[in-house]
């Protein structure tokens, strides 16, 4: 899309988020006149659903509004800011003094910390020429933004909530040249062309879908043709086009972005209309396999049709259509997924095999705000679930199979290691959710240092970790104690471990004095598998108001017996 | 013709069909001096033309733009 269609997208927006649009508040942060940025990315929110408020410093007064905790970008709460300045060579930068610089930064760190969402900040682009031409790495203007740069991202190393971008790789996508925009400059301070602007837009709109919990989880893919070249049940398992040579050779340089994916905790699953025997027979004898069956969470190589197939894929997985995109070389396969399972991301892919990677990370639609160890284990334990699988098929009761896969969950209260991972958990888990409040690693770290019992349960069982999947943030004051937020990783649900940690909690509470929990359902788009939770924890209704419902529950002072509890013989340790 | 009525469209917030000729900054809130130097930019760039800063100031309104716009060699 051109930039003109976001302007335009973004000008004729509705007045109001409807029930359609997702609200998203942005604050935008520069130094230059920032009203076509503000409009090409408020155009792309739109083009991805989400309806943008989006919320700017006022022209040159940057430094203002980040030191005044009553301005305009602290109260519109937003959930992303996006920092960026631009210095060229001869605009007399107010970031050549040094002076400026230290308070700008030290102005942001604050800022990030204060505001609440997170904050991106731009580096500096480094002008291609100045008067020193490439000769002389001490040009004034070259020393001060790389000073910046250095500075900021030492910043966000300690600072959860600050996030660094490269805007240098934008400038070495687009071209200098393409990129500024000299009149512009002169006449309306306004450096970048549009082009530019909306190169970067789209980068910045990676941070909007991660900070939101909209990032995909994912990739389901076809396989003649896309995973490798020719049809395997006309030219046999090692008969296919994969290799070391061209055109093979491109087919494997996409599995391996695909391995480098999973390796980041992208689920990978197959949708094929291939014999099932066919395809295992490629995984077993082909050598030029990168992806091997372990990699792939499920596997559907049936003549079903593919969005039946990806229906029953996203149920196996546990994971919403909106978390997944499906990859196929066939316009027709893609067309009819469009129109199925339009949650479903379906790109593009009438492109050469060697084209492929570049289309693949161009999506820009995995990415997370925070990566942490249990995104890299996440591959290793789709491999461990498929095992499980194994024997619940020999298990005959529910019962009996939580019981041979003797579960142990370990919790910890206020776990400083487990903020990031609490913090992931709030932005990426909707289903079993009560209340779907997302927190940055900054909140959880503020609500901790407050006294706010944030609870986090990491799962194991015979066949390895599950790592942390449940959290529970509980604010306890004397006898009465409120329940924000409880939840549940999907990669764990239906083993009863979410009554086992609450059942310890609610022992924990018991110990402090606790004698009344209140809590609330929040009902959302997708969480209606933790519709039943409170309930069956034992609390009653007590009002309902829109789409909250509240209950309460009155704490005995000894443990009543659960009936329905599934998890009876789940181990609880606490730190 | 409606290239250049859709880029105004899109900066201004009006319907392509309020852009008529007497389409002008005096009747259009929006035309402002920020967005007159967008629609320059979008216009040179869709129809690879290229006026000088006096020529872009003149106009008065949107029929002007279209006698520029022609005055620069660009069918319309």
């Amino acid at each position: 899309m051109q930039p003109l269609s976001y302007i335009s997208a973004y000008t004729h927006r509705p007045k109001s988020a409807g029930s359609r649009l997702h609200p998203v508040s942005i604050n935008l942060i520069t130094n230059f006149t920032d009203d076509v940025l503000e409009r090409i990315l408020g155009g792309m929110c739109l083009n991805e659903g989400l309806y943008p408020v989006i919320t700017k410093a006022p022209y040159k007064q940057y430094g203002i509004a980040l030191n005044d905790r009553t301005s305009p970008i602290y109260r519109s709460k937003p959930d992303i800011s996006f920092v960026i300045f631009d210095a060229s060579a001869h605009h007399q930068s107010e970031f050549l003094s040094a002076e400026h610089r230290d308070d700008t930064l030290s102005a942001i760190n604050a800022y990030a910390g204060a505001v609440g969402g997170h904050t991106v900040v731009g580096l500096f682009s480094l002008p291609y020429r100045g008067a020193y031409g490439h000769f002389f790495s001490e040009e004034p203007l070259f020393v001060a933004l790389s000073d910046f740069n250095h500075k900021i991202k030492r910043l966000a190393q300690t600072n959860p909530a600050l996030h660094v971008f490269d805007a240098n790789k934008v400038m070495h996508r687009i071209g200098e040249e393409q990129a500024r925009d000299p009149r512009g400059q002169c006449a309306f301070d306004m450096p970048f062309t549009s082009e530019f602007l909306a190169a970067l837009c789209a980068e910045w709109m990676a941070y909007v879908r991660a900070g939101l919990g909209l990032s995909r989880k994912c990739i389901v893919l076809d396989l003649d043709n896309t995973l490798w070249g020719g049809v395997v049940g006309e030219e046999g398992p090692l008969g296919v086009t994969l290799g070391k040579e061209y055109p093979g050779v491109a087919y494997q340089h996409f599995q391996r972005a695909l391995l480098s994916l999973w390796e980041c905790g992208v689920i990978l699953a197959i949708n094929s209309k291939n014999n099932e025997a066919d395809v295992r027979e490629v995984f077993e004898k082909n050598p030029h396999m990168v992806l091997k069956e372990e990699h792939f969470a499920a596997v559907r190589a049936n003549w079903d049709d593919k969005s039946t197939n990806i229906k029953s894929l996203a149920e196996e997985l546990n994971i919403g259509l909106e978390s997944v995109v499906f990859i196929d070389d066939s316009p027709l396969e893609r067309e009819r997924m469009r129109q199925e399972v339009p949650e479903v991301l379906t790109p593009d892919w009438s492109v050469e095999p060697e084209e492929y990677v570049q289309k693949l990370l161009a999506l820009n639609v995995f990415h997370q705000m925070s990566f942490t160890e249990e995104d890299k284990k996440k591959g290793k334990m789709y491999a461990e679930e498929a095992r499980r699988k194994k024997v619940a098929k020999t298990a005959g009761s529910v019962e009996e199979y939580i019981k041979k896969l003797r579960i142990k969950i370990q919790v910890a209260e206020g776990d400083r290691v487990a903020i990031a991972r609490a913090s992931q958990l709030t932005q990426k888990t909707n289903q079993y959710n009560l209340t779907t409040k997302r927190y940055s690693e900054a909140d959880i770290a503020a609500l901790i240092k407050k006294g706010v019992l944030v609870a986090t349960g990491e799962v194991s069982d015979v066949f390895g970790g599950y790592g942390i999947v449940l959290l529970a943030i509980m604010e306890v004051r004397g006898k009465e104690a409120s329940l924000d937020t409880f939840l549940m990783s999907c990669r764990v649900m239906g083993r009863g471990v979410e009554q086992a940690f609450f059942e310890h909690l609610l022992g924990r509470l018991r110990t402090r004095g606790v004698s009344t929990i209140t809590a609330c359902f929040v009902a959302s788009a997708k969480n209606k598998p933790a519709e039943g939770f409170l309930p069956a924890m034992g609390f009653k209704k007590t009002g309902v108001k829109l789409n909250e419902r509240r209950y309460m529950l009155a704490l005995g002072p000894v443990a009543k017996k659960l009936t329905s509890r599934k998890g009876k013989s789940i181990l609880v340790l606490s730190s | 013709m409606d290239a250049l009525k859709h880029i105004f469209s899109s900066v201004l917030h009006v319907s392509t069909d309020e852009v008529t000729k007497d389409l002008s900054p005096d009747n259009t809130p929006a035309w402002d001096s920020l967005n007159a130097i967008i629609l320059v930019t979008e216009i040179e760039k869709a129809f690879a033309v290229r006026f000088t800063f006096d020529e872009a100031m003149a106009v008065k309104n949107f029929g002007e733009v279209v006698q520029l716009v022609r005055s620069k060699g660009a069918a319309l």
